[in-house]
This record gives C-alpha cells, structure tokens and sequence, in this order.
C-alpha cells in the first residue's frame, strides 16, 4: 500500500508528468534528508535554515545539494550523458576536491616569516570537507556546474555565454596541468599581472588593502574606544553569538588540542551560526586570538568547525579506499597535497574532541572568496564582461588541474601522469571540452527541475522535508 | 519438519505442516546458533586496499519457546560508520545490528505461525535457504541493495497438511532493519511455497515459490513493489535452484525498474567431505533498453570440517572466485571504463552451528 505523498498532492492530482515529478521528488527528499541526518538529530532548525538558504537561490541548492548530485549521477538508469574517460582504475583514485564550485576558491596568503617576508598570495579550493580519493573528472564536473549556475543566472548570460565559460573552465584544466602552470603572484605584481584575470587581480588587491588593515577582525570585533581591547560585535548583524557553558567546554579542549602557533593567545570566542551553505548545521566557532603583542597590530580571527564525513563519489570501481585515520586528518592531509603550498592557510590544522573531528582556518582579510552574487552585481553594473568571465573560469581550471596534477593518486602514483594519460585515452583536450559541456547542459537542466521540486516539497512536506515525520518504531 | 524438534531458529514464514491432532503446539526448549565467516580477499583492480581480511558474516541467535509461544532474536555485525565514513562507534568499530526480533506464537494444530516484531523479509529468507552459502555472498536481491534482511512488521504463515503448500503474509513498515519509518504507508507481501513432491519424499526435493509485495520507501512514499518467483531442489548431496526479480522502484527511486535473475547450484558429495558450487546472476537495470547489464559469476570450492564429522559438518574452509561486468550505460558514472569489470579471489573459513536445550523449564516474566 502506497501513499503517493509529493508534489502532486499541493498540485491536484498526479498527472503523467506529476508522477515522474513524484518519483523525482521522492527521491530528492530521500537523499537530502539522509545527508543531513547527523544534524537532523542534533539540530534540526539549522536545518531548516539551511533548506531556506538553499531554496532561496540556485546556486546556493547547488552547493547545500552536492550528495544530491552525486546520487543523482550514480543511478543505473538509461539516457545518461555517458564519459568518454576514466578508463584506467588509478584515474578514478585521484585526490579530489569533492566540490570545487567557483565560490570554494579563495585567494590565500601564508604568514611573513623572517625568510620570507612577503609571501606571495596564491587562488586554493580551501574547503575540503568533501575531499577524498576519486575520479578526477567529477572534480571538473562540479565545477562545470558551479560555473553553469553562477553565469546563467545572470541576465543576457544565455546558454551560448555560459557555455563558454565551460569551455574556458576545461581549456584551464588542461593548461594547468603544464608543471609550469602559474598558481600563485608575488605580492609586488599582485595588482599588475598578466597571469590572471581581472576578477582574481581585483581579489588580490582586495586582500591586500583589507588584509593589511584587519578590516575582518575591525568589522566582527572592534577596538574600544582607548583603542586597545576587542570585543566581538554579537547579534544577527554578525550572526555571532554567545557561547553556552558546553560550547565554552568544548571550544577549551579544543584550543588545548590544535596545533595552534606559538605565542597564541586566546582573547575571546563566539559562536558563529549560519555561514556556509552546505555546513550551515556544523558547530561553528569564531576565535579572536593574538601572538603576544599586548598591541592591536597582531590580533586576528580564525575559525574552528566541525567536519564531517564527505559525500560517496560515483565512478569508483572499488567501494572504502581506506585513506584516512578520520575527518580532521583527512582535511589536514589532503590540504598538505592539494594546496600549492601547505600553509597556504597557515591555520589549517584537524584535531578531535568529544569524538568530533574538528578543523582550524583563518578569518581574516587576507582570504578573500569567489561571491556569486558579486559577480552578479558587477555583471550588471558592467563592471565584469564575458572576457572577464572566461578569464575566471579559465583561472579556477588551471587551479584545479594544478591541484589534481601535484597530489598523488590513492596508490602514490602522480595525479599529472594519472590524469595525462587518461585524457589522452579518452580522446584529449577538445573532446574534454565537448564532453563537460554536454554534462553541464544536463546537470544544469537537472538542477533547476530538482530546485523547483526542492522549493514545492519545502511547502508541502514542512521546513524539513517531512523529516519532522521519521518514526522511530521503538518503544524502550 | 519434525513436529518434536525444537525449531524456534527456524524461520516462522515456513511453519511446520498442520496437524490438526497434535498434542502440544511445540516442544519447551532453548536454541542458540552462530554463523560466522572470516575471509581473506584479493580484488581486481588493485586499487586502495586491494588485499583485505573480512568478517563476511557474524551472526548469533537465541530463541525459546514452551508449547509453541516462543522468542527469537538475531544479531549481526556491522561496521559503524559503512564503507565511506568515518564517523561511527568507537572509532568504526563492527557493532552488533539487531536484525530480528520477533515474539511468535505457533500453532502445530493449525499449521499456523504468527510472529511480530523484526521479522524476516519473506524472499531473503526463503532465498538463504535455497541457496545456501550466504556467508559466499547475499541472494541477488539483497546483495543488489533491492532487498533487506527484515523489517518491522508482522507475519502470519501456513503450512498444509502433509506440507504441500506454505502461504505466508506480511505487513511490515517498508524502511527494513536500519532505518526509522519515514512514511505512514505500510508494506503488505505474500509469499507462497508449493511442493509438489511431498507426498512422495522429501518436501524440499522441489519447491516452486511465488512473491509480491506492495511497498513504499522514504518520506516520499516512492513505490518499492517486488515481484518474485523461484524453482528450488534440495537433496542430500545437492541444492540449487534458479530465480527471477522485478523491482519497481529502488532505495526510495521510483524511477528504476530493474530484473534480475539468478541461477546457482551446489553440490556436496556423500562420499567426501567437500563442496562446490556455481552461480551466475544477471542484472538488467533498464529492461526496456539493451546492454544495461550487470553480471555476476560465482564459483568456489572447499572442505567441509571436521572431515571425519557424520552428516553436514559445521564449518567450511572455502576458496571461491567471483568476477562482476557492468555495461557502460549503468555504470556508476556511465562509459567509465575502470567500472568495467572487477573480480575477487578469496579464501573463508565459515562456521554454523545451532545448539539445543531440551527439557528446559520456562516461566513468564511476572
């Protein structure tokens, strides 16, 4: 006995359409809710604020639904845009970004040090709370899509604009595969290089300018008026909060057990809630931190978060790779391999407490993210053209190969000769670039149906897709 | 099918016949058993951890009954966490699942069982006891993720006089053995088992099997229907049988309508202490569609000890080898050629046994 509970039921009755859109959405509530269980338990309105972020804008559903997208692209079922690649196992035991969408990239600068003072600012894929071992064309594939959503959503930007936005992307995967390929800029030609685009220049001077002046660290904890002390602005302004007596617990043991610089010093902690898409349920703290200078001049934030286990990625002949001793470690370890530098975000540090594996990052103005809707405001102030797209798209491939190529496989092997010879095999350069466009085409269309059934089910089912629901059958 | 045997580790969807002037409805008695396999494998491609040890089954059971009211339950291991997490109990530790519990009342007179609670899903237990060697490998469909061992639920079975026929209902919650109830949708299956031979030897020499069941998966209700049939012989020295499976909607995707069939035989020779056996399941994921295959051989053989052990001996050492090819279309990225084929060569040491106390003394709990 079946009750036929989705989107037909707030639309009036199942139609032949309405039916596959059931089944669609059927699956989609199954699969978001499974990838939210763990918080569903501890904290289900945060998952109900993640929902509304993600109903609000594609791209945002894009990136709180990457499990999603992964189910979706490993169901056995016909008409599926078919790969011409990954014919050699090791090509799918790449270490991976796990989503690398546009907004992931973020320019990086590691701390001064007597030997070098002015370290070169660098574009890394900093989140890698969805990294592991896997195919490598499901790293540019999620980046395809990201790339999609972000430029399409964006007027007079029709299929033939983004498009070729794609095809940029993969040209840049293909050229950053070169061990010559420029991932980073000395801070002296930062604001005047050929090497990038415009919209990388423009991060670039951003972080320098802000970065020098803690405009981060003045926005979230102002000095006082002596011009001394710092205290964290709290409130839905900042979205920072008080920690209760068990945060306060945790964030000690926490500050006790991460490898944290020398000379650190704790000034004060909150609570940090609703940042991120895909993490917005993860315990999430906000640390204001010096190194010992009684001054304001080296006060600075940094981030502890929780991080949990990574979406199951489709295209691997063998199921558990076994890589890693547990989360923390595996962010720790693939950050040592994927970035260009290891302390490309010198605060990037992995610890366990209350068997919770948790990371460190820097806060500050030095990290300076991709933001879809800026891009969308200054495509519309004419501030950004398609050449500057192309350009961007072009910069976040050539990362992204750069980062595949200098890791090494699951099995040592290098990811650059892993992956050369696969897209050799596989037909090479242009056929890449036909072929991820061909799947951009399709995920973006599938993303948009399963947007549109995401927002209907939100309505229908409640904030939690119906989770409110589970039963539990037992009775102690 | 004895009716003074104690059989409450028995499944209850195969009661014992009905003899209208039986005695008692069963015997007093205490039966626990174990079935457990460790294996040691080596997997092609040589990808990761291409050489591992595995607990491939660990299973312990317990079960009383006094005059056919009765208890069982069944616990399994399971890694905390699954294949991809790190995120599970005590680091990823294998923690006991329980997979049935059930309170069971039979009545020999009627031919009749009535159990609630976990209980067994009607074709994986039907299918275990056709085939055999689930420590090998799980029937297709539970080793194809389309079925589960048990789910919360009810059964009500019957077997005829003389056991030529068994009709077994269930209603169970439709979410299986590791997952809450997410839809107010109940599953309803019927099962049913003929043999024809009864009446002329042993029950089980043929059997000719029949499911359906009705279901809903997830928030959603997405249908989750199966239709089953299957032909089984047993011998002393001989069992096998060949099977067929439709699904129409999997794991909460009503959009899959797979079939699968499974074809499998074993041989153990009364004359030496061996066994051997075949089997070959064949998945079409889009049966509308051509070469949207998966296919599974099977093959192995071993010893059966203690060699000098009168009857079936309790443990096994095998060697087995099985090898899966999977069409481009339904690959878990579609055209990837490294999903094309894999195999395992492996060698497993199993035991199952079951140990009875008669003429225990069995009081309710106050």
């Amino acid at each position: 006995m079946v009750r036929i509970m989705g989107v037909s039921a707030v639309l009036g009755g199942p139609g032949c359409a309405e039916v596959e859109d059931d089944a669609r959405a059927a699956f989609i509530q199954d699969v978001l809710v499974d990838d939210n269980r763990l918080w569903l338990v501890r904290d289900a309105p945060k998952v109900a604020d993640k929902f509304v972020t993600m109903a609000d804008d594609p791209y945002d559903f894009m990136r709180g639904s990457a499990a999603l997208h992964f189910a979706d692209l490993a169901r056995p079922v016909s008409g599926r845009a078919t790969t011409r690649f990954l014919n050699y196992p090791a090509a799918t035991t790449v270490l991976i970004f796990g989503d690398p969408h546009p907004e992931n990239a973020t320019v990086c600068r590691p701390d001064p040090t007597e030997a070098e003072p002015d370290p070169p600012l660098s574009v890394e894929f900093v989140d890698l709370d969805a990294a592991g071992y896997g195919p490598w064309t499901l790293d540019l594939r999620r980046a395809a899509l990201g790339l999609a959503v972000m430029h399409s959503e964006l007027p007079d930007c029709a299929a033939d604009c983004w498009e070729d936005t794609v095809r940029a992307l993969a040209r840049g995967y293909v050229s950053g595969l070169e061990p010559s390929a420029v991932v980073s800029v000395p801070r002296a030609k930062a604001e005047d290089t050929e090497a990038w685009g415009e919209f990388f220049v423009d991060l670039f001077e951003e972080a320098i300018e802000e970065g020098e002046e803690q405009k981060k660290t003045d926005k979230y904890a102002p000095l006082d008026e002596a011009g001394i002390d710092r205290a964290f602005v709290l409130g839905e302004e900042t979205r920072l909060y008080a920690l209760t007596p068990d945060e306060q617990r945790i964030l000690a043991t926490l500050v006790e057990r991460m490898p944290l610089p020398t000379d650190f010093r704790l000034l004060a902690a909150t609570r940090r809630l609703g940042s991120g898409v895909s993490s917005t349920p993860a315990l999430r703290y906000v640390l204001l931190y010096d190194l010992g200078d009684d001054g304001p001049a080296d006060d600075a934030l940094m981030q502890m978060r929780e991080v949990i286990d990574p979406p199951v990625f489709p295209g691997r002949p063998v199921a558990g790779l076994g890589a890693f001793a547990d989360n923390h470690s595996r962010v720790e370890r693939t950050a040592a391999q994927l970035w260009s530098r290891p302390d490309a975000d010198p605060l990037h540090k992995g610890a366990l407490v209350d068997g919770l594996s948790w990371k460190a990052v820097s806060w500050t103005s030095w990290f300076q993210d991709v933001d879809h809707t800026k891009v969308a405001e200054d495509w519309v102030d004419d501030k950004l053209a398609l050449e500057d797209l192309l350009r961007l798209s072009e910069d976040l491939g050539r990362v992204l190969a750069a980062s595949h190529a200098r890791a090494p496989t699951r099995d040592g092997m290098t990811g650059r000769s892993v992956i050369l010879d696969d897209l050799d095999g596989g037909g090479g350069a242009l056929v890449l670039e036909d072929e991820l466009v061909a799947h951009a085409r399709t995920d973006l269309d599938q993303l948009h149906v399963d947007h549109d059934l995401f927002v209907r089910l939100l309505d229908s089912e409640g904030p939690l897709l119906g989770a409110e629901r589970l039963a539990d059958g037992v009775v102690p | 099918m004895t009716p003074s045997s104690c059989l409450v580790l028995f499944t209850p969807l195969l009661p014992t016949a009905m003899k209208w002037d039986a005695k008692r409805q069963g015997p007093t008695c205490v039966q626990v058993g174990a079935d457990v396999a460790g294996r040691f494998q080596q997997l092609t491609p040589d990808l990761g951890v291409d050489q591992a040890f595995s607990l491939t089954r660990s299973r312990f059971e317990v079960g009383l009954t006094d005059n056919g009211a009765g208890a069982r339950v069944v616990w399994g291991g399971v890694r905390s966490g699954g294949q991809d997490s790190y995120i599970g109990v005590a680091g990823e530790s294998i923690v006991p699942q329980l997979q049935v519990a059930e309170a069971q009342y039979a009545s020999r007179k009627l031919g009749a069982t009535l159990a609630m609670g976990l209980v067994d899903d009607a074709w994986v237990v039907t299918g275990n006891n056709a085939w055999d060697l689930r420590a090998v490998a799980p029937g297709v469909g539970e080793d194809q993720g389309w079925l589960e061992r048990s789910d919360l639920g009810a059964t009500l079975a019957w077997t005829s006089p003389g056991a030529w026929a068994t009709v077994a209902l269930t209603g169970t919650s439709g979410e299986g053995l590791s997952r809450r109830e997410r839809n107010a949708g109940q599953d309803t299956s019927a099962l049913l088992v003929v043999r024809p031979l009864s009446s002329v030897g042993d029950p089980e020499l043929l059997t000719l099997q029949g499911w359906r069941r009705d279901g809903s998966r997830g928030l959603g209700s997405a249908p989750n229907h199966r239709s089953a049939a299957r032909i089984t012989h047993r011998s002393t020295w001989a069992a096998g049988g060949a099977e067929w499976l439709k699904a129409e909607g999997v794991g909460g995707d009503g959009a899959r309508s797979p079939t699968a069939t499974s074809v499998y035989a074993q041989v153990t020779p009364p004359m030496v202490p061996a066994i051997a056996y075949l089997r070959r399941d064949k998945v079409d994921e889009v049966p509308d569609v051509d070469n949207t295959d998966r296919e599974t051989f099977f093959a192995g053989a071993g010893v059966e000890l203690p060699v000098d052990h009168e009857g079936r001996a309790p443990a096994r050492l095998l060697v087995g080898w099985q090898r899966t090819v999977t069409d481009a279309a339904v690959r878990t990225l579609a055209g990837a050629g490294a999903e094309a084929e894999r195999s395992a060569i492996f060698i497993q040491l199993d035991f199952r046994g079951r140990a009875t106390l008669d003429g225990v003394r069995l009081t309710p709990i106050p």
